[in-house]
């Protein structure tokens, strides 16, 4: 009977663990002061990852590092070596933002008063640049753990402590411009309106979103956390929602929200029924929180999320810092209704990669994420990971032609195979006029295709329709392996 | 050098027998005449000639008449066609087109066999391209002026050169399109 029981368990692992994912890990951080050690959580840029290190191992240090590379795993470049002091950041925080060819980030320590800073950088690595350097205090933010946004030409962020100084700074929202003038605080969080934000703030119609980890009690630090907006003036502060721990709701939230079609989504790292941390949702107004799942740890769910949420369609994703097959974190998904949720990956498997802190970043159909520890030299590694058996990259392009007295217009298409989990049959180029639905325009073989790419034309074209595009790719049964993002010409 | 003067002396000695072949007659007065002619046409628009070809056999039917001592009036049609590829979407296309012209004529006699035509008038051109998926007919109204030499090798009969010039355009998709062009040819005649 133990030995049945002992195969059922062993069978069900496999099923589950991992599940259909092929993880690559591309990049394996040395420790060294050519990369860095312990990424955090990236950005993506055409077909390059930008990203920042809290540390280099080798030397000790603990002012971090910038780096960029392909998504293929090539051209690893380091583009900035955080000095600390007063004239450079320390401990990057959160992640890096691009707008044009500038990346703008924030240090959790350095500048002046080894209170943090706000940078920009060049692309190429050109041009660092402090914008602020937090000195604490009433008058100043101190320690920011997130990453800024930008609205316009506007940075807003928050910082974990700063606002009053002394026992009661619990940190603060502020602005500033992204040539470095304008700095101000928006508010002051303070006793029961929150406390303590580590993660950055969403906008929307001009509404600032996000969380705070604790709220601040006088003598009493019940820490549970909140979610608050406030107008991108600084008007209007309110208080969403108050994390109560426990069962029925969540406690702890170190990440960012995620705003989709009014609704809020988010992650704790505590509470839930097993106190290992949620998944929430609510609506804009505050109202409609609801748990859609509570961690319970193990091989077939994860525990403590300290990053964020991605979704794409309607299927949430998200990283936990443990749990999984090894207990050392996993990549899962979920619909955002909080059904089927289920580990796709569990991290430990591959020279003990372990424990993501950040949040996975999604774009055509591949997650691409951090783990700080872990890898051949133990320092964090960079991975992808498809979300489906074919994973299609299709681009189309409106194009005109002229003969004498016409002119024509025609689609140039052109996809490419990024990745095939199994052998594909054939490929459906699908095409919808205006708002119609899709129907079939061609079907490609395999064997038409060069180096996994097909180029074709797609004649011809009203000048006055708008053209959707997308490619399906199918097995010998029928079933549908992948579907590329659709294209608007 | 020797054998380019010669070649020309012979050249020159040639045309002058041909404009003796009725030593002493006056060609008659002839009031009407037809011709056909084949000329190459070469369209005044640098992209239909890298569409179409750089020239097209053009046939030409005229008929003149001379109501007035040595100034007529003429008209004619002539017609083209064209075939095109275009590389970038790997298709043909084609073009056929038609001139009609008409206008005033004034006649300078050089010689007992020779007499030299000078034309002015109007031309329709119009065309019609199957390309692209699709069919565009078009035309366009414009002005034509020509010069012709006719050489008699009897009373009734000629051979001419000719020359002309026409303009004419149309707005189409692609813009601004130019239907006129050069054309230059020969052909045969007869008066009457």
């Amino acid at each position: 009977m133990k030995k049945i029981k002992s195969a059922a368990l062993i069978g069900f692992l496999l099923l589950v663990w991992p599940l259909r994912a092929e993880i690559r890990f591309f990049y394996e951080f040395t420790g060294s002061a050519n990369d860095g050690a312990e990424p955090n959580s990236l950005i993506l840029s055409g077909t390059t990852l930008y990203g920042m290190t809290h540390g280099i191992s080798n030397t000790g240090s603990e002012n971090g590092t910038i780096f960029k590379i392909e998504t293929d795993g090539t051209g690893f470049t380091l583009l900035h070596t955080f000095g600390g002091g007063a004239d450079d950041g320390q401990w990057p925080a959160g992640a890096l933002i691009l707008s044009g060819t500038t990346l703008y980030g924030m240090t959790m320590y350095g500048g002046d008063g080894n209170k943090g800073t706000i940078f920009k950088i060049n692309t190429d690595g050109t041009r660092f640049t402090l914008l602020h350097e937090f000195t604490g205090g009433a008058a100043d933010g101190q320690w920011p753990a997130g990453n800024v946004i930008l609205s316009g030409s506007t940075l807003f962020g928050m910082t974990m402590r700063g606002g009053h100084g002394g026992d009661m700074d619990c940190g603060t929202i502020f602005r500033i411009e992204a040539d470095g003038s304008g700095f101000s605080l928006l508010h002051k969080f303070y006793y029961e309106d929150g406390a303590y934000p580590r993660g950055s703030l969403i906008i929307s119609a001009g509404t600032l979103y996000g969380m705070t980890e604790g709220i601040a009690m006088k003598g009493n630090d019940s820490n549970c956390g909140t979610i608050f907006r406030i107008q991108a003036n600084g008007d209007g502060f309110t208080l969403l929602h108050k994390f109560t721990g426990g069962a029925s709701g969540g406690k702890g939230p170190f990440g960012d929200l995620l705003l989709f079609d009014s609704t809020l989504y988010g992650m704790t790292r505590y509470g839930g029924d097993h106190d290992l941390g949620t998944i929430f949702k609510m609506q804009i107004n505050g109202s409609g929180f609801a748990l859609l799942h509570e961690f319970a740890g193990g091989p077939a769910d994860g525990e403590t999320p300290y990053g964020s949420l991605v979704m794409s369609g309607s299927t949430l994703y998200g990283m936990t810092s443990r749990g999984g097959g090894n207990g050392l974190g996993t990549i899962f998904e979920m619909q955002n209704t909080g059904t089927n949720f289920a580990p796709m990956y569990g991290f430990g498997g591959y020279d003990g990669a372990s424990s993501p802190q950040g949040t996975p970043l999604l774009h055509n159909s591949t997650l691409y994420g951090t783990v700080g520890f872990g890898g051949s030299w133990g320092n964090g590694v960079i991975f992808s990971l498809p979300l489906s058996n074919c994973i299609l990259d299709l681009q189309a392009e409106r194009r005109e032609v002229r003969a004498f007295s016409i002119l024509g217009q025609y689609a140039h298409l052109h996809f490419q195979v990024e990745y095939a989990a199994v052998p594909v049959a054939k490929y459906w180029i699908m095409r919808r006029e205006g708002n119609g639905g899709f129907f079939l325009r061609k079907t490609i073989l395999p064997r038409e295709l060069q180096e996994e790419q097909f180029q074709l034309q797609d004649k011809y074209l009203d000048r006055d329709t708008t053209y959707t595009y997308r490619v399906e790719a199918y097995d010998t049964s029928g079933a549908l392996l992948g579907i590329s993002m659709e294209k608007t010409i | 050098m020797k054998n380019i003067r010669k070649a020309l002396l012979a050249s020159l000695i040639l045309v002058s027998s041909f404009c003796q072949v009725c030593p002493g007659e006056e060609p008659p007065v002839r009031r009407f005449a037809v011709t056909a002619g084949a000329n190459l046409f070469r369209n005044t628009q640098a992209s239909y000639r890298q569409l179409y070809g750089q020239s097209a056999f053009m046939p030409e039917i005229k008929i003149a008449w001379s109501f007035y001592h040595d100034i007529g009036i003429w008209g004619g049609c002539s017609s083209i066609s064209g075939n095109g590829f275009i590389e970038e979407v790997n298709e043909e296309v084609q073009i056929a087109r038609f001139f009609l012209g008409f206008g005033l004529g004034y006649v300078q006699k050089l010689n007992a066999s020779m007499r030299i035509r000078a034309e002015l008038g109007l031309t329709f051109n119009s065309f019609k391209e199957e390309a692209l998926g699709a069919i565009r007919k078009g035309s366009g109204l414009g002005w034509k002026i020509g010069a012709t030499l006719d050489y008699f090798f009897s009373k009734r009969v000629f051979v001419f050169l000719t020359s002309a010039f026409s303009q004419a355009g149309d707005q189409a998709q692609t813009g601004k399109i130019e239907l006129g062009g050069f054309q230059a040819g020969t052909g045969l005649g007869f008066a009457f």
